[in-house]
């Protein structure tokens, strides 16, 4: 792919959640948004020159497999010097509305761009407890229970002094 | 081919025609505010005419007009995606009388037979 291409339009985190999650959109998704090689959502969208929109993946895959690849939809072939990054596609799809991956315990809606923020304080999120030597994860809604009750490395008020 | 200011044409604008149901921002023009007529993309991610985004960058200087992000003339992608959506979305007849509606890539040759269309007189000279 042409050079002019690698460089990303503003900072895309949610490519990197789009491969580690199985997103559940809250509307149908529309057909442009859905890669026609994977069936999945469309992950950093690329444009080939018949106008069909693929994963950057997928498209590499088939430019690296094939000496004359060709489109799945209508057979033409595709040249790399024509594939260019689509970010208009890509910022539609940052702006789709999906349930938060931590569904249902979470009833929470998010836009896909939004979902790392909101990870970061989702109740439903299972967070690794910060004493040292307890390698325990609990929900962040649970944590200070398990700080207080639970953990089996929490400090104790010493029942002698007082003090931790 | 590269349209250029040295053909002294005028750059052209996206299509003037009324779209029914009515046209999505998304296939708008952010320059002539119609739409899109031969869509380039640019890498920050936003659709211009060919001939509209051509001339800004001429006379406007080397900026997208959307978010001011430094854009040169060779970093603008044909958008055929777009282009197809748009050809295939439904217009009405510009003439007054006429009730057909169509796809925009048929517009051209349906204005050509239209019984609707004005036409010079041969004998008066006269619309
Ligand atoms: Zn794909
Ligand atoms: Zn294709
Ligand atoms: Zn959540
Ligand atoms: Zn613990
Ligand atoms: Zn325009
Ligand atoms: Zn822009
Ligand atoms: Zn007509």
């Amino acid at each position: 792919l042409s050079r002019q291409n690698s460089g990303a339009a503003g900072s895309w985190e949610f490519d990197v959640a789009l491969m580690t999650h199985v997103f559940k959109f809250v509307e149908k998704l529309e057909d442009q948004h859905v890669c026609p090689s994977c069936s999945r959502v469309v992950l950093n969208p690329h444009q080939t020159g018949c106008g069909h929109i693929f994963c950057y993946q997928c498209i590499r895959a088939f430019l690296d497999s094939d000496t004359a690849p060709k489109c799945p939809i209508d057979d033409s072939f595709i040249k790399a010097s024509e594939v260019f990054q689509d970010n208009c596609c890509k910022r539609e799809i940052s702006n789709l509305e999906i349930y938060c991956t931590n569904a249902p315990g979470c009833p929470k809606k998010v836009i896909l761009c939004r979902l790392q923020d909101h990870l970061k304080v989702c109740q439903y999120e299972k967070i690794l407890c910060p004493n040292s030597g307890c390698s325990g994860s609990v929900l962040r809604k649970d944590m200070e229970d398990h700080l207080t009750s639970q953990c089996p490395y929490r400090l104790e008020p010493c029942p002698h002094c007082k003090k931790h | 081919l590269q349209q250029s200011s040295t053909t002294g044409q005028a750059d052209p604008q996206g299509y003037d025609v009324e779209f029914d149901p009515p046209l999505e921002s998304k296939y708008e023009c952010p320059i002539c505010l119609m739409a899109l007529r031969a869509a380039v993309q640019t890498p920050c991610g936003h659709r211009f005419c060919r001939g509209c985004i051509e001339k800004s960058l001429r006379d406007a200087g080397q900026k997208c007009p959307v978010d001011n992000e430094v854009l040169l003339e060779d970093q603008l992608f044909p958008d055929n995606f777009a282009k197809r959506e748009i050809l295939s979305l439904t217009v009405r007849c510009p003439n007054t009388g006429c009730s057909h509606k169509m796809e925009l890539r048929h517009l051209e040759a349906h204005v050509v037979q239209c019984q609707f269309a004005t036409v010079q007189c041969p004998l008066c000279q006269n619309d």
